[in-house]
């Protein structure tokens, strides 16, 4: 074989490529850390990048990545392209490992983005990942209401935007055995929970409930956010081992 | 997880701990600092560090700038008395917020490299396995391609583009939804 490289687009210096050279493994971290839609288009670069995707160990997903061409429906077709995208990445043959899933919409507008994000948010489950961040929009006055979680590797979970079920204390409690931080923002639905894993709280939401009951016996850290005029107005009954206010 | 026995960790923090280079340069660190490496930490609880610890992957050069980043870091992991934990771990407490600018202050101008040192930083913080520098360099690899189109990445890091121009096509067409 000629193994004469092209070298006509590879850059002015003799310098090697030291990217390409790093293991699988090493460069899944790197793609990791970008937005998973630049993250497809390495899969050009070379024959080495022309796989890597399928593996990647971290999917971020958010609608600011796709970029409209129209202005009258914009939104609609900023949904359809992000659509497109999240359920080719999901549904297409990967690798059976995912350990971080990070969805974020911005604003959405449009009839089907409820089913949508279900869809994407169940199939992400089934991976078990170990990170989830899911930051959504309200649409129409519609909040996506989380299903049920399960996930044995669940270490971190932070939502916004959702609505969290009655069950969702318990929920956690069952489906996530090993959840150490949880981080609720601008979420409708919450009362509390029960982990005996928990090592980190943070929760800023609307008052939904006059008390709110957290019980753990291993949490480490506490960031309670009310709303100025709930002061007086709810009480969080903290069962927990230790706690500093 | 980070979360070895805390017994021996008063003695640690006297304890020294040789590592020597590839081009055989000793570097006398504390237990402390040396530990932000998981592949020492089993070393050491293996008991195989009398007479130093030899890491010929690494030369002189970057296993420096290593122990710099670690002796910033192990006292950040520091701040909770008698702590074991990784920085890792440690991002997670509540540390003093002034001292966590400080501590991104410190990687910002860490990370301030050529490209080569760059690489070699992320080799030597895998093989010695520690997961802060392993973040914090594969992340700045991967905010220096963010925004760029393929053929700008090939060119920053001189790739050779070995797919036949049908070959790059045919992925494209595969890929679409990827490129819209």
């Amino acid at each position: 074989m000629e193994a004469v490289p092209k070298r006509a687009r590879a850059g002015s210096g003799s310098a090697p490529d030291r990217l390409s050279a790093l293991s699988d493994e090493l460069l899944h971290l790197v793609l990791s850390f970008l937005p998973s839609r630049q993250a497809m288009q390495t899969t050009v670069l070379s024959k080495r990048w022309v796989d890597l995707w399928r593996s990647m160990p971290a999917l971020n997903l958010s609608t600011s990545e796709f970029i409209c061409t129209t202005a009258t429906y914009y939104d609609q077709e900023k949904w359809g392209k992000m659509e497109n995208f999240t359920t080719n990445l999901l549904m297409r043959d990967r690798a059976p490992r995912l350990d971080a899933f990070r969805l974020n919409t911005g604003h959405i507008h449009g009839d089907d983005w409820y089913r949508d994000v279900d869809r994407w948010f169940r199939r992400a489950m089934e991976y078990c990942p170990v990170v989830m961040e899911i930051s959504l929009a309200r649409a129409g006055g519609v909040r996506y209401h989380l299903p049920k979680l399960v996930s044995c590797h669940l270490k971190r979970l932070d939502i916004s935007g959702v609505f969290l079920e009655r069950s969702f204390a318990e929920q956690l409690h069952s489906g996530c055995p090993v959840l150490e931080d949880l981080k609720i923002f601008g979420c409708r639905g919450f009362r509390g929970f029960q982990s005996d894993t928990l090592k980190n709280l943070a929760v800023d939401c609307w008052i939904d409930a006059h008390t709110w009951t957290i019980r753990d016996p291993s949490l480490a850290s506490v960031s309670l956010t009310l709303p100025f005029w709930a002061t007086g107005y709810i009480d969080v009954l903290l069962d927990i081992q230790e706690f500093l206010l | 997880m980070a979360s070895a026995g805390s017994g021996d960790e008063k003695a640690a923090a006297a304890a020294m701990i040789t590592l020597i280079s590839s081009d055989n340069e000793k570097f006398e660190v504390t237990e402390a600092t040396a530990t932000l490496s998981q592949t020492i930490r089993h070393m050491i609880e293996d008991g195989c560090t009398d007479g130093g610890v030899p890491l010929p992957n690494v030369t002189s050069k970057i296993l420096a700038r290593v122990i710099e980043y670690c002796k910033k870091h192990a006292t950040a992991a520091a701040g909770e008395e008698g702590s074991s934990s990784s920085f890792s771990d440690a991002a997670f407490l509540e540390v003093d917020r002034a001292f966590l600018e400080e501590l991104e202050e410190f990687d910002d101008a860490f990370l301030e490299v050529d490209r080569a040192t760059l690489f070699d930083l992320i080799l030597a913080a895998n093989y010695l396995d520690i997961k802060g520098l392993l973040n914090l360099t594969c992340q700045k690899v991967a905010d220096s391609v963010k925004g760029k189109t393929p053929e700008q990445i090939r060119e920053m890091y001189n790739i050779v583009n070995d797919l036949t121009p049908e070959e790059e096509a045919e992925i494209r067409r595969e890929t679409q939804w990827a490129f819209e």
